[in-house]
């Protein structure tokens, strides 16, 4: 059997070969010292370090890095399958009819809107209010992982949004440069396609931190050890 | 010719079958595993084991779990329900492909 200090030792041995997440790490860990405990018991001449090494070239040419891809791969997609779960959860009655309400609420004052630049003022104030709810909630998702204090790929994707108001932003200019959208005068459709957007936006923040949440707890409860 | 290329197709469906039958596995079990269960003729090496293994997660073909064992923690796979199913589709898809084999092979044994 290998020291706990030689388990250690696995550790530092991952982050030399650019294994940077724990969770990556502890699999590789654990089959390293497997596999240099049977090594050792078939050649006992063996040291703990020849051993280790002799396993380690077995992983080929590409070391570690085809086994950090194709889980830094796999991560990133079940990560964005759950946040688009709980995001399309929202459409569901009764969130649907809280959805609805915010969304005619908005509808109904662009609808007595019809002096020049009233419609672009609101949106404008609506789109910097929903901005700057996003970079109070991000700052607030970051403080929450502050605990963490180990890197793991389980939750590098935490700060990523569904969908973010700077994507609206960009699409609200494209239009303008294309003529599509006078600002001044913007009708009651782009209004309401505008709105609709912010909606999406306001909906998708409330999904990711519903996300984050349940990220939090379950990688504390599969790596208490990455956790202050 | 490399050994190791003839099979890299059949390791997936050979992980399943292994899975199937023991239940729950970690990686350097199934290594080994392999290698028992073929007198050494089959080396899956970790390069080739640990992506495939995380290609089987991302299509919800197996699912895993963390267990410490003493102060180690260990990770696990398991077929999930669907991972079920797809083993019994991936092992026919493999019986068909070996008998295919036999007949350019061996064409006079497997024409009878």
């Amino acid at each position: 059997m290998i020291t706990e200090e030689q388990y250690e030792s696995l550790f530092a041995f991952c982050r030399k070969h650019y294994v940077q997440y724990y969770d990556v790490q502890i699999e590789l860990a654990d089959h390293l010292s497997s596999a240099i405990e049977q090594s050792i018991k078939e050649n006992p001449k063996l040291s703990f370090e020849q051993a280790r090494d002799k396993i380690y070239a077995g992983f080929g040419i590409k070391g570690f890095s085809d086994i950090v891809a194709s889980r830094e791969k796999m991560m990133g997609k079940k990560c964005s399958q759950q946040k688009w779960k709980i995001f399309l959860s929202y459409f569901t009655i009764p969130k649907i009819a809280m959805t609805l309400f915010i969304y005619s609420s908005i509808i109904i004052i662009g609808r007595f809107l019809t002096e020049v630049n009233q419609r672009a003022i609101l949106l404008l104030v609506v789109g910097v209010g929903l901005f700057i709810f996003e970079i109070i909630y991000t700052n607030q998702t970051s403080k929450t992982f502050k605990k963490q204090q180990k890197a793991l790929l389980y939750t590098s994707g935490r700060l990523d949004g569904i969908l973010n108001s700077g994507l609206l932003l960009q699409l609200f200019f494209t239009f303008r440069i294309l003529n599509k959208l006078t600002v001044t005068t913007i009708n009651f459709f782009n209004f309401s396609m505008i709105a609709f957007g912010f909606l999406l936006v306001f909906i998708s923040i409330l999904a990711h931190r519903q996300f984050s949440k349940e990220l939090y707890s379950s990688a504390n409860k599969l790596y208490p050890k990455a956790f202050a | 010719m490399k050994k190791s290329s003839l099979y890299k197709g059949c390791l997936e469906p050979i992980i399943m079958r292994l899975l199937k039958d023991n239940g729950r596995m970690y990686g350097y079990q199934i290594t080994q595993m392999v290698k028992e269960l073929t007198k050494g003729e089959l080396n899956i090496t970790e390069g080739a084991l640990y992506p495939l293994l995380h290609k089987l997660e991302e299509q919800r073909i197996v699912e895993t779990e963390t267990e410490m064992i003493g102060n180690r923690m260990r990770k696990y796979y398991t077929l999930t329900k669907a991972g079920k199913k797809h083993t019994s589709i991936a092992i026919d898809a493999l019986k068909t492909f070996m008998q295919s084999l036999e007949f350019i092979v061996n064409p006079k044994t497997s024409l009878g």
